[in-house]
């Protein structure tokens, strides 16, 4: 860290959003713009973000690492956001680093939900400089009609004892809990709601035509995203989408080792140097 | 309720934080939250986060933030040990009472953060009036024994057995080296100072007052726990033991709401309820 | 002990330790922990510290294996294999 990590907050939806803006002492016109998981926060697993954004520094790269709605330091909800409401955060952050920093150029990091948020983010941003989506899940009609869900036991967990208290059935009563929390505790298989697949439907339609650069990275010992790796080069494939994608051998969902983050790291790097600075003319 | 964050510096490093105050009215007390280490930092920080939001909403002041080399600080998590933990703790509750002088000081720990926070509020200034543990740490070793299960039991679901020998872990950070933690590197340094860890009484020193407060399936009492409260007693100090039935929501994935946690603590520190 | 006993007092194990809200009758004996329920990691730690609580057993690291954990009903064998293990010989009649 030097003197040019400084804390930042925006606004999204009258939130007040906390993150951390990183200034290169030489910088270049280019942004990376964090996102992290569902439950995660700015740090990235292991503080995969931090150190990725301190390396991005001595690349003469901004990067803003901030907490969704809900989550981490900043306002909202916990239990109550959505995927929309993260592209709406991710949308006001992208203003927000630009307006501060006068930027042109602005990639997204995401992992894991957060790279549907990602491609959500570009389909009304399609003048981002690219997406480099680490673990991304399948979305919308990529998903696998078996995917069954990890994260179900704890909806169960979490939102079942939520239920038992009136406060929370006068809520949904009232309409003021997404039902689809209340029925991801109910089932033991994860389906989305029509209006979830919809959406993300809507979001990867809009990808189609996305003309930046995208580079996915993948563990291979992961069992929920081997099925979106191969959904994912497919749609890419198809309609002709600037993408590479990269598995680290043995690597789990969120690359809990030093050698597999580094490895993250150093493919996330090369890939913005090759693809994405050298498109815009300058040298890496 | 007003959120700032925060930057100061410890041992030449700085240090980000979130500070938590009241809307309106004078601060009461002014308390200081000791984050866990490793990976628990990150799932336990919304937790954390809205228990400030309800002590600030009551009239108190709260400081969140990060030790050197850990979370959004600066530094490298291996260049840094059990002590210099200690010392951000001491700068940041020198932080505050700058700020507050007049208010009480009190500081909250989880985890291993309870543990340092024990160490620091046991000093024999005794710098804090207050002190709310939860689930402490008690011995270090067993801290150590019980995350290296935990590795190998993530390669037994990554790889269908586990790969890395405990022995063989402890043999490396005995010789000097640096082991691999899921992505943290944990030096030596740290295993000895942890390895020395041992908060089984009897206590040289210890707090004026606090609660511990345990977070056991079903709320049952946790045997280590009850010894380190009666322990406490015995030095004079007054000590509350509560267990709730929390999950250990430091160590999980998914967000957990925590409600009696929190719930329990803000009764006990202000004696509200509701 | 009987079978039906353990696979029982495994699954009472599982909800009070996950802190599961569904009654331990609905875990069924041969779907997968992992893949069905989502055990991951972390409830993995909380179950194994628990086995050994309940049945005072050790469990080793060279023992993790997936298959151990697939199921109840691997649980199940796996704990009556240690219990056995551990369980001092019968005397033997003498004539």
């Amino acid at each position: 860290m030097t003197a040019t990590e400084v804390p930042f907050a925006f606004s999204s939806s009258g939130l007040t959003l906390r993150g951390l803006l990183h200034r290169p002492d030489r910088p270049r016109d280019l942004g990376v713009l964090f996102l992290h998981g569902w439950s995660g926060n700015r740090l990235g697993p292991h503080r995969l973000f931090v150190h990725q954004a301190r390396r991005l520094a001595a690349m003469g790269v901004f990067s803003l690492r901030f907490d969704f709605r809900g989550r981490g330091e900043s306002e909202g909800e916990t239990f109550s956001t959505s995927l929309e409401d993260m592209v709406t955060d991710t949308l006001c952050g992208l203003e927000a680093f630009q307006r501060e920093t006068g930027l042109r150029r602005i990639v997204l990091v995401g992992i894991c939900s957060g790279c549907k948020v990602a491609i959500g983010a570009a389909a009304q941003r399609p003048d981002l400089a690219g997406l480099a989506l680490w673990s991304a899940e399948a979305m919308g009609p990529l998903r696998a009609p078996t995917q069954s869900v990890r994260k179900t036991l704890w909806a169960l967990r979490a939102y079942a004892r939520k239920l038992a208290t009136l406060e929370t059935w006068t809520k949904i009563l009232t309409g003021r809990v997404q039902t689809r929390f209340v029925r991801k505790a109910l089932m033991t298989d994860e389906r989305p709601t029509l209006n979830e697949i919809r959406r993300e439907a809507a979001w990867l339609d809009a990808f189609r035509s996305f003309q930046s650069p995208v580079l996915f990275v993948y563990g291979g010992n992961d069992p929920d995203t081997a099925a979106a790796a191969r959904a994912y080069a497919a749609f890419c494939t198809r309609h002709g989408l600037m993408w590479e994608m990269h598995e680290i051998p043995e690597a789990n969902h969120s690359f809990y080792s030093l050698r597999w983050s580094g490895e993250v790291m150093d493919r996330t790097e090369r890939w913005i140097g090759l693809r994405v600075i050298r498109s815009d003319g300058e040298s890496p | 309720m007003p959120e700032t964050s925060v930057v100061f510096e410890s041992g030449g490093r700085r240090l980000v934080g979130l500070l938590q105050t009241p809307f309106e009215g004078a601060v009461r007390e002014r308390w200081l939250f000791a984050y866990p280490l490793f990976e628990e930092r990150k799932s336990s920080q919304r937790v954390l986060v809205t228990m400030g939001r309800a002590l600030a909403a009551s009239g108190r002041a709260v400081l969140l933030f990060d030790y050197r080399g850990c979370g959004d600080s600066e530094g490298d998590f291996e260049a840094f040990s059990l002590p210099h933990w200690q010392a951000d703790l001491q700068t940041a509750a020198d932080w505050l009472a700058a700020r507050f002088p007049h208010a009480r000081p009190g500081i909250l720990g989880l985890r291993l953060g309870a543990t340092l926070a024990w160490r620091e509020a046991a000093r024999p200034e005794k710098p804090f009036d207050r002190v709310v543990l939860w689930s402490p740490v008690v011995n270090g070793q067993a801290y150590l024994v019980a995350e290296l299960r935990r590795k190998v039991m993530k390669e037994m679901l990554t790889f269908g057995a586990g790969q890395s020998r405990r022995d063989d872990l402890v043999r490396k950070l005995q010789a000097g080296e640096s082991v691999d933690f899921d992505g943290y590197a944990v030096s030596s340094s740290l295993f000895h100072d942890l390895a020395e860890w041992d908060s089984t009484p009897p206590f040289p020193s210890v707090p004026p007052e606090g609660a511990i407060i345990g977070l056991t399936p079903q709320a049952r009492p946790d045997p280590a726990l009850v010894r380190w409260a009666e322990a406490w007693q015995q030095a004079e100090g007054r000590c509350t033991l509560q267990f709730v039935a929390e999950p250990p929501f430091w160590s999980l994935i998914g967000l957990v709401p925590c409600t009696a946690l929190i719930r329990t603590t803000r009764f006990w520190i202000t004696g509200e309820t509701g | 002990m009987s079978d039906e006993t353990l696979e029982a007092r495994l699954k009472r194990l599982i909800v009070d330790r996950l802190f599961l809200q569904i009654p331990p009758s609905e875990i069924e004996d041969d779907k997968k922990l992992v893949q069905d329920y989502g055990v991951d990691s972390v409830s993995l730690f909380e179950l194994v510290v628990g086995l050994e609580e309940e049945f005072g057993i050790r469990i080793e690291d060279r023992e993790f294996h997936l298959r151990h954990f697939e199921s109840v009903s691997a649980l199940a064998r796996f704990v009556r294999a240690k219990l056995d293990a551990a369980s001092p010989a019968a005397p033997t009649a003498s004539s």
